[in-house]
Parts: structure tokens; sequence; C-alpha cells
């Protein structure tokens, strides 16, 4: 299973790297590529810390954190910071308030 | 410093800063193996042979639950759809020999397509000429010897400690790519409203579904809205 899984995502990555036909080579087809990371990144961030499953829940300790480390992270524009930063409080805050 | 012979260097250079977030991923993927009462070697092997962190999550989900064999393989397949898009994404960028472009494709994960369009956008208008396919190899060969080792670390953390249990999942992939997207927002201005645009739609999604459907959902919305508010920028030689 594993395997079949494995070769699957290979072959989704590799299928159009390695031919991208013509007729997809177009302003539309490319507008919506060059969309692909800054809708990934929304994705990857407003649900997982606004939401837990479909339910909102903002008013938790994990909610506040990454809302205060957004001005830090802009501040010192340092995109690897946002995990280390935020976990660090987590974790502190945890212990302390346990 | 020839940028072209160093741009493995320069993709491992680029991964570093989201090296914490793969360890503590790793860890916790090792630690979640192990409390799922799967043998080490299955555990690992999942690492190195499918090579894509959050469908080996949902599949390690749905094999401690049981479900049939074609709903995990469907699952893990849906989950990594996007795949697809990044390689049509990076076409253009990689001329590279086929044997190279296969250890591209097996490379190609949402951190190693990240930093290499990080570092294509970066260098817009420099004279310094990167290799885009040695920034992914780099890059992406810095995160597969780490997503491996920090799995089999975690697995054995998971036998002696249980430290980790209290950090919730959610937490740590909003605080991974939290970053990046400020990142995104800043330097790219004209891409503000449709980012703005995105995240109403993301939080509006989020009261129907979650998960993998949502990720999906997100990137073909994203995909259609961007013919109406994406800033589609010409750059020299790269045509349409």
């Amino acid at each position: 299973m594993f395997v079949i899984l494995g070769l699957s995502t290979f072959l989704m990555r590799a299928t159009f790297l390695f031919h991208f036909p013509t007729r997809l080579n177009n302003e539309n087809i490319r507008k919506a590529l060059e969309s692909v990371p800054s809708s990934l990144l929304v994705a990857l961030v407003i649900p997982y810390t606004f939401f837990v499953e479909t339910s909102i829940s903002i008013f938790r300790i994990e909610v506040l954190i990454l809302v205060a480390s957004v001005p830090v992270i802009n501040y010192f524009r340092k995109p690897g910071l946002s995990l280390v930063l935020t976990l660090t409080a987590l974790m502190l805050i945890n212990q302390f308030y346990k | 410093m020839n940028w072209e012979e160093n741009s493995y260097y320069y993709g491992a250079k680029l991964m570093f800063p989201i090296l914490p977030s793969v360890i503590i991923f790793g860890l916790i993927f090792g630690i979640t193996g192990f409390t799922s009462n799967l043998p080490l070697y299955l555990v690992s092997s999942m690492s190195y042979i499918i090579f894509a962190g959050s469908s080996q999550f949902l599949v390690l989900v749905l094999i401690t639950q049981d479900e049939p064999l074609f709903a995990i393989l469907f699952a893990g397949i849906l989950i990594n759809l996007r795949h697809i898009f990044y390689g049509a994404a990076l076409h253009h960028d990689l001329k590279i020999t086929k044997k190279k472009k296969i250890l591209a494709a097996y490379l190609l994960t949402d951190e190693a397509y990240l930093i290499t369009k990080f570092a294509k956008k970066s260098n817009d208008g420099e004279n310094i000429e990167l290799n885009l396919s040695n920034i992914l190899i780099g890059g992406g060969g810095l995160l597969w010897i780490s997503w491996n080792i920090t799995t089999i670390m975690g697995y054995f953390i998971g036998q002696n400690t249980n430290i980790f249990n209290e950090i919730p999942t959610n937490f740590i992939v909003a605080a991974t790519f939290l970053g990046y997207l400020i990142l995104q927002w800043d330097q790219s201005p004209k891409e503000r409203r449709f980012i703005f645009i995105i995240i109403l739609l993301s939080f509006s999604l989020s009261f129907i579904i979650d998960g993998v459907y949502l990720l999906f959902f997100t990137l073909i919305i994203g995909m259609l809205v961007a013919q109406l508010f994406f800033p589609l920028e010409t750059i020299e030689g790269d045509e349409i």
C-alpha cells in the first residue's frame, strides 16, 4: 500500500514537471498556477488557527499566541521564527499555568 | 562566489528556517507511529517511500481506525493531488536532465516548492544566476534527511516520554506557515487583494469542510478567483 501511495505521489509530482502541454501555456493557466503558493499558505494558516474541525474556536491560548506573534514576525522578517517563537510561548504558558 | 555551483547549498540554506517545524513534525509523526502500535520499520518506511507529511499522518490515522485499504489509498491520493500543480508551476523553471528531474520530482514537497518559488521571486531583477533545480534538490535533500531521521527519533521518544502529547497538531501547522504567509503579504503588495479574498473564502469554507477537503477546495477556488484578482507579472524571458 505504501509503495502504491508513494508511486502515485511521485507520478503526481512528475507528470507536469516532465511534460507541460502547450495548450495549457496561457495567461489563465499561469494565473491559476501562480496563485497556488498564496492559496496554500492561507489554507494552512487560517482554518488551523481559528477552527477546530468545522467549529470556530477563537478563545484559546493558541489563537492568542499566533495572533500576538504576527507583529513580531513581521518586524524580524524571519519566517522560521514563527514556529520557534509560538511553540516556546505555548510551552512556557502551559508550564506556568498547569 | 559562483551561485550556480553553490545552489545546492543555497537551497539547503533556504530550507534551514523551515527545519524546526520539519523536525517537530517528524518527531510527532514518529511518536504517533509508536502510539498507534505500528512497528518502527513500517513507520519509517512511510517517510522515505511516500515522503509527504500530511498524507503520512492521514494514512497513519486511517490505519489505526481500521479503514478499508481502498479508502486509505483514496484519501492519501486526494490529499497529494496538489503536487500536480507544483510540477506544472515549476515545469518552465527547471531546465535539467531527465535523471535530475526524477530526483527533483521525488523531492518536490510543499516546503521544497515554496523555497524554490521564493528563491525565484527574490532573485527577480538581480544579476545572480540561480539554478532553481539545484535549489529544489538541495533544499529537498536536506528536508528528506531531517524528516527521516526525526521520524525514527520520534518513535524512540514516544517509547520513553509524552511531552509532545499536549501540543495540538493544528497549532504546529498554523505556526509553521504563518511566517511565510506574513512574508508573502509583505513582499507581494500587488497580491494582497487576492490574498485577502482567499482568506475570507477560506474562513467561510472552514464552517463547512475541514482537513484535506478544505485544502483542496481552497486551492481550486483560489485558482478560479485568480482569474479576476491575481496580478500576473510578465518576467523577461518567461513567455506566455
